[in-house]
């Protein structure tokens, strides 16, 4: 069974999508990846490096999502 | 030329103001090759001056410019300069950092350094040109905004400022150098006090570098690393520093209404991706700066300076506005009236929490942003509460209460990152010389969740990446060079997979490394070799013709760590006043998970050790032996005394 869940892109990747969130139907974290993957806005190995937060806490590849969980994929930040 | 080293002009000009008697300050080789430069150099001059009687409005006090020697090298990103002073907030030394091309403009004078001390009898403007130093009446630029003075100013060179604030005397008053701006500690105020309204300097003359072939060899391929690397070379030259407010949010530590809370619902409102996407014109740079980092947007039709990460979070979830063209426009009209947006923004975040809990009746509120733009100029004007909010938020919570939330360290307003979930940044900002800043109290939060992760709740091993960090954050300002710099010393694969094995290794280790870190820090002279990944050493050799080595780097900075420090006991400061509001160390900040304070006491005391710092914070005869700085701290009766411009009985406001 999949859910809708919502991806949003963080940092110079949302930059490189041209897009900030992304609806996809997946069971889990690795299944939501393949198919934002599959729209062509972002590299697949690019997503998994990022670090993926499930509404706010650190996600896997294998965590199960819900209807209307939000995954977040974060960039590299620095500053100062 | 007065030095054997390159890099260096030779000369330090001090003008008296009260007597425009000028002269020439003696700095010697040797004192060069332990102090080198910027705020090392400048802590060495103010401590052979400053009594510990001064105050920051007095005859006694100076104004120290200084620059490094990679200043007009050619090196990347060291166009910057300091400026060092006893800070109205403080009360304590403070240095003050800034970018733009001022720097490399008073070496082409002539000079590494400018010492202003004294106050002039009427409003003046300094122009000094090579060896010839004039002085103009400024009546006709008093009053001017910081933008409308520079136009008023000789287009060659490089020009510092003042404005509004800084004339009134505003705590938080900073100085400007075309868009960038040395803005914390209130030394703007400082030459309000003496009636500088504007520096002007320019030169001909050519900065000498010892190996120049070995210099254009290793700067050509440093700027193509950090090209390549995925901060400097694309998250910061994107992005600029706003790209944290994101990261920040996802790790709990963006501050949020006067830092009650760690993360702001309408974060995407506010963050850099926006920035970026809507309203960046371009992004810009300091002179001879790869990186870029600098954002500029529109104002009324015209292109200004956008807003830092620092602006953007304390004048967003710090205030809870969601607006991020307010933003923009405030970030305009706090440069424009010369004040550190920082220390404003949390002033205004404590006010309308004062008025929230009924302190004071100010009319201010968390989320009413109408009345903001007018405020800026009350405060810059000293109009209405205005005038009290200009004291900072440590002189209004004395007066209205609500010293527990009152954010700062030794008077000083922290910055946007907010410390219960990054608690080695809350040390830093505890024991920072200049107070709640996030530099001089050794951005561990890089470490702790932005740009690599380690555990941010954990004590281990903080306190010694603390000490490492500040030591070589003070040695790189000292050289002229931005800190940005340093992030390709982190590989970029670290950077750009954090869910990598090694990178998780990593991460998990680090903080136990606490001891290997710790006898790094003690012993650093046996790694006195090149690191690949850090070129500042071997560029620093190249420049100046001194022996470099990274242990040297780290010892270096540890010495400029502890004189500041020294000249902070002069002043009264000990153990007692390297606090936190004790929002921050007894309120978690998760209600259910009590590990979200700062357990800074612990912290403290393991901090003190590795500095060689007694137990009330004061270095020890031996370690000031060690770092060649014996005398620095003859103080009659050395925790005794207290500091004149904070009154008595002060220690421990934080």
């Amino acid at each position: 069974m999949t859910y809708m869940v919502k991806a949003k892109l963080f940092g110079v990747m949302r930059l490189n999508a041209g897009v900030s969130t992304i609806w996809v139907d997946a069971d889990r974290v690795g299944g939501a990846i393949e198919k934002i993957a599959a729209t062509g806005k972002v590299d697949k190995k690019e997503l998994k490096n990022r670090i993926i937060l499930v509404d706010g806490k650190r996600a896997k590849m294998n965590t199960r999502l819900c209807d209307g969980n939000e995954i977040m994929f974060l960039s590299p930040a620095g500053g100062g | 030329m007065d030095t054997k080293y390159g890099g260096y002009m030779g000369k330090v000009m001090k003008i008296n103001l009260t007597t425009r008697e000028i002269s020439d300050y003696p700095f010697s080789d040797r004192e060069r090759e332990l102090f080198i430069g910027g705020k090392i150099m400048a802590a060495k001059i103010l401590s052979d001056n400053l009594t510990g009687k001064e105050t920051s409005f007095s005859d006694g006090n100076m104004l120290v410019i200084t620059t490094g020697p990679l200043t007009g090298t050619g090196a990347p990103s060291s166009s910057r300069f300091n400026i060092s002073s006893l800070s109205p907030q403080t009360g304590l030394i403070a240095s003050s950092n800034c970018g733009g091309s001022f720097g490399y403009f008073l070496k082409k004078a002539g000079y590494d350094a400018l010492i202003l001390q004294g106050k002039s009898e009427e409003h003046i403007r300094i122009v000094i040109k090579n060896d010839r130093v004039s002085f103009h009446n400024a009546d006709d630029l008093w009053g001017m905004r910081t933008g409308e003075t520079q136009e008023h100013l000789p287009v060659r060179g490089g020009n510092i400022v003042i404005g509004p604030a800084g004339e009134n005397l505003v705590k938080y008053a900073c100085v400007v150098s075309q868009e960038r701006v040395a803005g914390r500690a209130g030394l703007g105020a400082v030459m309000g006090w003496m009636n500088v309204k504007a520096v002007t300097v320019s030169g001909n003359k050519t900065v000498p570098v010892f190996n120049e072939a070995k210099n254009k060899q290793l700067n050509k391929k440093w700027y193509s690393n950090l090209r390549a690397h995925p901060l400097t070379g694309d998250v910061l030259p994107r992005l600029g520093t706003a790209n944290l407010v994101s990261t920040m949010q996802m790790r709990g530590i963006l501050a949020t209404k006067n830092f009650t809370f760690g993360q702001f619902e309408e974060f995407e409102k506010v963050n850099g991706e926006l920035l970026a996407e809507k309203y960046n014109i371009v992004n810009k740079g300091c002179l001879s700066c790869p990186i870029k980092c600098a954002r500029t947007v529109a104002i009324d039709g015209k292109e200004v300076k956008g807003p830092e990460l620092e602006t953007l979070g304390l004048l967003g979830g710090g205030i809870l506005n969601n607006n991020i063209e307010l933003i923009l426009r405030w970030n305009y009209e706090l440069d424009e009236l010369g004040m550190d947006t920082i220390s404003a923004a949390s002033t205004l975040a404590w006010a309308m929490e004062a008025c929230e809990k009924g302190l004071w009746d100010n009319g201010l509120g968390f989320g009413e942003t109408g009345v903001i733009s007018k405020l800026w100029e009350d405060i810059a004007y000293r109009r209405g509460i205005g005038n009290e909010l200009a004291e900072g938020t440590r002189w209004l919570s004395n007066k209205y209460g609500g010293r527990e939330f009152a954010i700062n360290s030794k008077g000083l307003e922290l910055s946007a990152y907010e410390p219960r979930r990054a608690v080695g940044q809350g040390l830093g900002y505890a024991i920072s010389n200049r107070g709640g800043c996030h530099i001089n109290g050794g951005y561990l939060v890089f470490l702790e969740g932005l740009g690599i992760s380690i555990n941010p709740q954990t004590r281990h091993g903080k306190p010694d990446l603390t000490m490492m960090m500040q030591d070589l954050m003070e040695m790189l300002s000292a050289t002229g060079q931005c800190i940005f710099t340093s992030y390709a010393m982190f590989p970029g694969p670290l950077i750009k997979n954090p869910n990598s094995f090694y990178t998780r290794g990593i991460n998990r280790i680090l903080p136990y490394m606490g001891g290997a870190v710790r006898l790094m820090n003690k012993f650093p002279l046996p790694l006195q070799f090149h690191l690949p990944v850090f070129p500042q050493t071997r560029c620093f050799e190249y420049v100046t013709g001194m022996k470099m080595g990274f242990g040297k780097y780290l010892r270096t900075g540890e010495r400029g760590y502890t004189l500041e420090r020294s000249i902070n006991n002069k002043f009264g400061i000990d153990s007692r006043d390297d606090v936190l509001p004790a929002r921050l160390t007894q309120t978690p900040q998760v209600a259910d998970d009590p590990r979200t304070t700062v357990p800074l006491d612990r912290m403290k005391a393991v901090y003190y050790r590795a500095r060689g710092w007694d137990k009330n914070g004061l270095p020890t005869t031996s370690t000031l032996k060690k770092l060649k700085l014996e005398g620095v701290n003859d103080i009659p009766e050395r925790s005794g005394l207290k500091n004149l411009e904070l009154g008595d009985d002060l220690h421990g406001q934080g």
